[in-house]
């Protein structure tokens, strides 16, 4: 019989209080779990090495029960793609950064690790904004509070899914929520599927998953779940995006 | 066995006698052909090399390799260099080993393609944020560029901090006779502090690396102070690694001081004038930082006069800045600057003609 | 009333900004905040790039175009701008740069500090050049800063940095609005524009290899750099400001800038109120440095106290200036009153170190 962990902290949590320095309702925490529960489950937790981006997902890899790096913002696919290069098979590099993080000061780093097919994972938090400095606006666009900061400059939102497909050097792209228990587990299972890649040498893979930020859309978690599932996946669909290809 | 070489291709040679394993570079003229060399040399034996897509990638690619546990060396020149400090400062921060070999060219900005000694300052005195140091390192010929860069490395992992090679082409593009000798270094037990999956470490415990001390509070830094004591306690104990070379110095009543290729120019326009009756000799700092103050100091003490060559506007800062730290207003220094260049383009130089006619002029011999 | 963030964006509505370019980083997201709202409304450009170099390349852009461009970054970030820096130096082009100190180095911390003061004064990237710094310690300072940096990038075709911390960026004073009249400069023939909109129907070519590439103004890399050189050097004899308190009996001469002036300042009626003679050099431009005001201190004896929230850089500018005539000691950013990052230096620390020194009190020899 297979357990599955249907409540409680991830055993790789190792922050004591109970708190996570988040934002009620922020779901960093969230799609951290849907890594960490996967990592669990597939008992790679000796042999990942989790890194984190900046913004405020920043403390996350020091809360964490695996070897992990803070790194510069924008930084963690360049990072990885080293350390993939080094260690090769024997670990599994995971980063997690945000939308500001991976398709804003990062797109260097992240187009040129998709274009050399480095096999690494990619967790794209994708909550539409930065939040850490002030809740601007962030290049995906699309926000239910036009902020007074970016009026002068529409942004067009980046569907990072269509950009990455064309690359022979990707293998697995995928876009999930962790709204509901349902998508949670759906994610997870995209997470899961990015990883067998990597496991199997087979090029850059990447899940993207929106996630919530109330403190900055000015919505309550409720009301910002609801936003997620009718407008942002309007424009940002769900599902896999790329299946096959890679090394 | 004596061989002929260029420096570019004695940099490779040493850093593979070190142990380096892990390289990467952006192309810029005129480090190309040490690029080159790596691309050509290491893959075949297994050793990593990567060309990145800009120099500030370069920087954090290797921060990855270190990161993972990589000996590892990057390469650059002038322009590139100037989008080095932000990785450098996270390097610094991290508290991670790298060597980085800095080839010097006109500047600022694009420049020339040619040799130049105008980015002293920025390497001895950092250009990345939160106030760090480097060890810095000027070879000035094949040999030294071979011994220097198996020394960097070991530096580099004894202090947990990047260590930067400081040449220019009129050093490395030229062949010369050189022998490949390894050094040997007592490198520091493997540092605990690479990863690549708790299960490989032999207490099994996950490590964390970072270059936010001031955000993240760690069982090493608890907090941002008692980091940054032990970052000025690390700088401090880095100044026992002061290396300098003279020539001459001992009855001299003019001291030149220079590094690098004005040191080779240096050392022939000493001989030229103690040729003719003029007591000269030559301060050569080999670290850049820290710089040897004292023996510069001891000369200003007993009244000699300095005349600094280098190939930078001495007007404005470099080595005239830390020349005139060590004298500490009891000697005249005079400078040779690029603006004593022997030609208006790219090519020009400083020539020994040039800088013996202005050492004649400071001992008042027409 | 009006915050020192705020005050930055009113100094340069002030002093006709056109372009403003940035990425946040803390803690200078709340000049973006101001600015991306008021610029437009002033018929200003506001562009939000997607990193600092971007930003710095934006304002490169404006600059070029003939406009008064700035950016603005945190100490985490600032590394990123250096090698364009760089560059608008080599192609005299007029850009000004604020810079929001942090704890550093790396990812440091997201509070205060003054551990920059090295890059700021010397050439942070490559080739050797130095730029005008000025350091407000107060908001009407940063509001007159900002105005007058406007002014010294265009007079000297040459970037400007406006070095503030996130404490007197942060601090809430009030703030008199009064556009400063300079001295008239002349037009910028060199803009580029598009070959027909020139007066006289010349093109203009702007690079960042002069000399190497042969411009108008240096046929050759030699003439370049002596047009430099002699640019450098105007801007340092020329361009010095401080302010000073107390100095003329001072046998112990504190200098600083920023929030540690301020400190300085409590600092000094302290000490006086005790009777060590002590006095403040307050540094405006960090770079140039007032040599001069304090080898003539040293020659009389004094003894020089720096304080800095930093690791030692405005030490070694004092070191440099009083040439081993007089004593310096540091009060830095190891003598903060609490270990964690919203750690500073107090004023009692400063007096403490003061009377640790031998110095004749008030009304002795």
């Amino acid at each position: 019989m297979v357990k599955k962990v249907v409540c409680g902290k991830p055993r790789l949590w190792r922050y004591r209080s109970t708190s996570l320095p988040f934002c009620p309702g922020c779901q960093h925490g969230v799609g951290a779990r849907a890594v960490l529960e996967t990592v669990e489950e597939l008992g790679i937790e000796g042999k990942t090495i989790f890194l984190g981006g900046g913004g405020c997902a920043y403390p996350l890899p020091s809360l964490l029960d695996l070897d992990a790096m803070q790194c510069p913002n924008g930084r963690a696919t360049s990072i990885g793609s080293a350390m993939k290069r080094l260690h090769g098979g024997e670990t599994v590099i995971i980063t997690y950064q945000d939308d500001n993080d991976a398709l804003a000061v990062g797109t260097e780093p992240l187009i040129h690790a998709a274009l050399r097919g480095d096999a690494i994972t990619v967790i794209l938090a994708n909550n539409a904004g930065y939040g850490s400095t002030g809740w601007q606006m962030a290049s995906p666009g699309d926000t239910p509070v036009p902020p007074e900061m970016d009026k002068p400059n529409p942004l067009f939102p980046i569907n990072i899914m269509e950009l990455l497909a064309e690359f022979e050097g990707v293998s697995y792209l995928a876009r999930g929520t962790v709204s509901s228990a349902n998508d949670f587990e759906e994610t997870k299972g995209y997470i899961k599927t990015a990883i067998a890649k990597q496991m199997a040498g087979a090029g850059f893979n990447l899940v993207e998953i929106l996630t919530a930020c109330p403190a900055r859309w000015h919505l309550t978690p409720q009301e910002s779940l609801k936003w997620i599932r009718e407008e942002m996946v309007a424009g940002l669909p769900l599902g896999e995006f790329k299946n096959g290809g890679g090394n | 066995m004596i061989e002929i070489m260029e420096g570019n291709h004695a940099l490779g040679w040493g850093a593979l006698e070190a142990g380096c394993n892990a390289y990467c570079s952006y192309p810029v003229t005129p480090q190309n052909e040490i690029v080159e060399w790596f691309a050509r040399e290491f893959p075949p034996r297994g050793k990593f090399f990567l060309q990145s897509t800009s120099e500030i990638e370069s920087s954090f690619l290797c921060m990855g390799f270190v990161a993972g546990g990589a000996r590892t060396m990057t390469s650059t020149a002038s322009p590139g260099w100037g989008l080095y400090p932000e990785g450098m400062s996270h390097i610094v921060a991290a508290e991670l080993p790298l060597v980085v070999a800095l080839l010097m060219r006109g500047g600022p900005g694009q420049g020339t393609t040619r040799q130049s000694q105008m980015d002293y300052t920025s390497a001895t005195s950092p250009g990345g944020q939160g106030g760090y140091k480097n060890i810095v390192i000027a070879p000035y010929s094949c040999q030294e560029c071979y011994d220097f860069v198996q020394l960097a490395f070991y530096l580099a992992e004894k202090y947990r901090n990047p260590v930067i090679l400081l040449t220019e082409p009129n050093v490395t593009r030229v062949l010369e006779q050189m022998e490949r000798r390894p050094l040997k270094f007592d490198y520091p037990p493997e540092g605990k502090w690479a990863l690549g999956g708790k299960a490989r470490h032999s207490d099994g415990k996950a490590r964390l690396i970072t270059s936010g001390y001031g955000l993240t509070s760690t069982e090493e830094h608890p907090s941002y102070l008692s980091y940054l004591k032990h970052l000025h306690d690390k700088f401090e104990r880095m100044r026992e690694e002061v290396r300098y070379e003279q020539y001459e110095v001992e009855d001299a009543d003019v001291v030149l001081v220079a590094y690098g290729y004005t040191a080779r120019v240096s050392r022939e326009v000493v001989k030229q004038a103690r040729a003719e009756g003029i007591k000269a000799g030559l301060i050569r700092p080999v670290t850049l930082w820290p710089f040897p103050a004292e023996p510069i100091s001891k000369k200003a003490e007993e009244g000699a006069k300095f005349l600094v060559v280098e190939d930078n506007l001495g007007e404005i800062g470099g080595l005239s800045d830390d020349v005139r730290l060590a004298v500490a207003g009891r000697a005249e220094i005079s400078l040779v600057t690029a603006l004593d260049r022997h030609d208006p383009g790219e090519g020009g130089s400083i020539y020994p003609g040039k800088v013996l006619e202005k050492l004649k002029k400071i001992k008042g011999i027409r | 009333m009006a915050r020192g963030f705020e005050a930055i964006g009113w100094g340069a509505l002030a002093a006709d900004c056109q372009l403003f370019a940035g990425c946040p980083t803390g803690p200078d997201d709340e000049a973006f905040a101001w600015l991306a709202r008021e610029f437009p409304e002033n018929g200003r450009h506001f562009v939000r790039a997607s990193s600092e170099v971007s930003a710095i390349n934006i304002a490169y852009g404006g600059a070029s175009a003939g406009g008064r461009a700035m950016v603005v970054v945190a100490s985490a970030g600032w590394g990123l701008i250096q090698e364009t820096m760089s560059h608008l130096v080599n192609a005299f082009l007029p850009v000004v740069v604020v810079l929001i100190q942090r704890g550093g180095p790396g990812a440091g911390s997201l509070r205060h500090a003054q551990m920059d003061y090295l890059a700021v004064t010397r050439d942070a990237g490559q080739g050797c050049y130095r730029v005008i710094s000025l350091a407000p310690a107060s908001v009407q300072e940063t509001y007159e800063a900002t105005q007058l940096a406007f002014h010294l990038a265009d007079k000297w075709c040459n970037p400007v940095i406006i070095a503030t911390d996130a404490i007197v960026a942060g601090m809430t004073e009030p703030l008199a609005l009064k556009t400063i009249k300079f001295d008239p400069l002349p037009e910028k023939d060199w803009a580029v524009k598009g070959r027909g909109h020139q007066p006289d129907g010349i093109r203009r070519f702007l690079s960042s290899a002069q000399g190497f590439i042969p411009t108008r103004d240096f046929p050759t890399y030699l003439s370049f750099l002596k047009g430099l050189n002699e640019k450098v050097l105007k801007m340092r004899e020329e361009e010095i400001r401080y302010e000073s308190y107390e100095l003329e009996d001072a046998k112990i001469v504190l200098v600083a800038y920023g929030y540690s002036a301020r400190v300085c300042q409590e600092a000094l009626l302290m000490a006086r109120a005790e009777g060590i003679k002590a006095g403040l050099v307050k540094l405006v431009t960090l770079w140039p440095f007032p040599v001069d005001v304090l080898k003539k201190k040293a020659r009389q004896g004094a003894k020089f106290l720096t304080v800095e929230d930093g690791l030692g850089g405005l030490r070694e500018d004092v070191m440099l200036a009083v040439e081993g005539q007089a004593e310096v000691e540091t009060v830095d950013a190891l003598d903060r009153n609490e270990p964690g990052a919203g750690g500073a230096i107090y004023p009692g620390k400063v007096l403490e170190k003061m009377k640790k020194w031998e110095v004749p009190k008030v009304g002795s020899a």
